[in-house]
């Protein structure tokens, strides 16, 4: 309990500055108005990983990502991060010690920042990074199997629409674009000839 | 069950007392009384803020480095009228420069934050400097937010200090700007050890050293070590796709290495490898290896890569990977990582990877640098590959 306590303490202290994080900015590039060939993108994610995987491969930006292709100088990773409000924490902690006194009778009810991040990186390096965030608020019975992640069906839903907004974010930005324009001068379809 | 009772009562108040505080220090933090009217650049080095740590159990990535720089962020902008993280991307001007190396030291059932920071003013004079620390229960610090609370109090700490502030407001003082592409990068690293290592070699007579971008990325400082000495080095063009980079030495090569021109290499063809691996272990004295062309291609979607089987360690990354006839055929860029295929039972030997050459020739005419090849030719008598490659072969320190 006394664990617990001081969760609470260091959440709660640095929970509503966490919320006001601004998404990551990025210098931008008109819209690409053809989308460049590129080779395959491995993947990577710790959230969601087969919705994301796949709401990613149905764009055009991103049909060419491949789990299996680990030599690939390029990845896209996804990973999240949980940040917490004030009264958002309070009231979870609460709301778990009712649902738990109750045998589960009472729901428990939870309030967290999601921040789930989008990396673009080339052999190690982040070259192109966006960042999505939101208020989950979700209800659930601690009875109940979860098919969701722990997310909630909202939040799941909202989890997988961020696969859409970084492609189309990615497309007006200017290190993706001179990733995309690096990749055609080395490896391009007419690149074979030019080898010497 | 009246005493569980007064004990969620309890705990529910002092839930709310706390955050209650949470939320006023909150607000305090983010709107000082008077702030310091200068504007405030902080560095934080590159490998801390890259940073990240992925606990399966958990299903969460913390990033304790980023957590410094959004707490340094936080709480400059509170203390000074306006604060940006210093790097190479950024184009904001500063008055002030605060320098911070941060350090974690986690154990088994404590870990410790460590900052040695340094303010400096934007002609690099140093207003103030100390070192700080905390420490926390390790299992504590899983804890959500726990990295970000640490370093936050730390960051507030530091920037609150009576001396620092005092010395800092003076506005008859450090009123002059500076930016970070002008600010002398050796006064931000630490040099007591570099963060990391690798090998180059020379490619031209004007002292042009070509490596693997991955040991010179995010570099402020970097110094190329040849015949025992120590020479400042700059970069002159990179690719993260190819990982392939060339750094400026400014001094004159006597010996180069020069490129297999016009065909590739044989499959089972003899190469040499010449690398500076395990800086800090082993003495600096390069390391010959042998081997030969084991495939015309590395991992699935790899690009441009040819695998080999002279022994590289870590710290070989940007050597030359050469013919018997001294020919350059490509770069040590990487080798198998055996993690995961040792939990399966699997024991590769000697798996490593080289970006074939003619992609580095195509890299040095985008970034037009002189570079000098050859037609393959036949082992030339009396002299070995090590003979002609070692002497143009070089070690590369990064400093952050």
């Amino acid at each position: 309990m006394r664990v617990i306590g001081i969760v609470v303490l260091l959440a709660c202290a640095v929970g509503r500055s966490f919320a006001q994080t601004p998404d990551v900015a990025a210098p931008t590039a008109p819209a690409q108005t053809a989308i460049a060939q590129m080779p395959a993108l491995q993947f990577g994610s710790t959230i969601a990983a087969e919705e994301i995987y796949a709401a990613l491969k149905s764009t055009t930006a991103f049909a060419s990502i491949d789990r299996e292709k680990p030599g690939s100088p390029i990845m896209v990773r996804v990973s999240h991060t949980y940040g917490n409000t004030s009264a958002g924490m309070a009231s979870s902690v609460a709301s778990v010690i009712l649902s738990a006194g109750t045998l589960g009778l009472l729901p428990v009810v939870t309030n967290r920042d999601l921040v789930v991040t989008y990396e673009v990186v080339v052999n190690g390096s982040v070259v192109v990074s966006h960042a999505y965030s939101k208020n989950l608020t979700r209800v659930f019975n601690i009875h109940s199997k979860d098919q969701t992640h722990g997310l909630g069906a909202d939040g799941l839903a909202w989890v997988t629409g961020t696969a859409a907004r970084f492609a189309a974010d990615v497309d007006h930005d200017a290190a993706y674009a001179d990733l995309q324009s690096e990749y055609n001068y080395y490896y391009g379809t007419d690149v074979a000839s030019q080898v010497r | 069950m009246s005493a569980r009772r007064s004990a969620g009562v309890s705990l529910l108040f002092v839930l709310t007392l706390v955050c209650t505080l949470g939320s006023a220090w909150a607000d305090n933090a983010k709107k000082p009384r008077a702030a310091i009217e200068r504007s405030l650049a902080i560095y934080v080095p590159h490998a801390e803020g890259e940073a990240r740590i992925f606990i399966p159990q958990l299903g969460t990535v913390f990033a304790p480095g980023k957590a410094i720089e959004d707490a340094a962020l936080l709480v400059g902008r509170s203390y000074f009228k306006s604060a940006f993280l210093f790097n190479d991307r950024s184009n904001g001007t500063f008055n002030l420069l605060l320098v911070t190396h941060p350090k974690w030291d986690t154990r088994e059932k404590s870990s410790v934050l460590t900052v040695k920071y340094k303010l400096l003013d934007a002609a690099g004079a140093t207003v103030a400097e100390g070192e700080r620390k905390n420490d926390i229960d390790t299992v504590k610090l899983l804890a959500t937010n726990a990295f970000y609370a640490m370093s936050l109090g730390l960051m507030r700490d530091i920037l609150s200090d009576d001396a620092l502030t005092g010395r800092a407001s003076d506005l008859s003082l450090h009123a002059a700007t500076g930016t970070p592409a002008a600010f002398d990068p050796n006064l931000l690293v630490n040099r007591d050890k570099p963060v990391k290592s690798g090998t180059g070699f020379f490619i031209n007579a004007g002292g042009q050293v070509m490596t693997a971008a991955h040991v010179v990325h995010d570099c402020p400082v970097i110094e190329v070590k040849a015949d025992g000495k120590a020479i400042p080095a700059t970069l002159a063009a990179s690719s993260l796709l190819l990982d392939l980079a060339v750094v400026d030495t400014g001094a004159p090569a006597a010996h180069i290495v020069p490129l297999r021109a016009g065909t590739s290499f044989e499959l089972g063809e003899a190469v040499t490898n010449v690398g500076f691996p395990l800086e800090g272990v082993l003495a600096a004295s390069p390391n010959v290896t042998r081997g030969n062309v084991s495939s015309r291609a590395a991992l699935a979607g790899s690009l441009g890569q040819f695998q080999f089987s002279a022994p590289v360690q870590p710290g070989s990354s940007g050597g030359p990977v050469v013919s018997d006839a001294g020919e350059l055929l490509g770069v040590t860029v990487g080798t198998l990582s055996l993690t995961g295929l040792i939990q399966k039972g699997v024991l590769p030997q000697n798996v490593n990877f080289a970006l074939d050459a003619r992609h580095a020739a195509r890299f040095m005419d985008r970034n037009k640098i002189t570079f000098v090849s050859v037609p393959a030719r036949a082992k030339p008598d009396g002299k070995s590959a090590t003979e002609m490659t070692l002497p143009a072969v070089v070690q590369l320190l990064c400093y952050q």
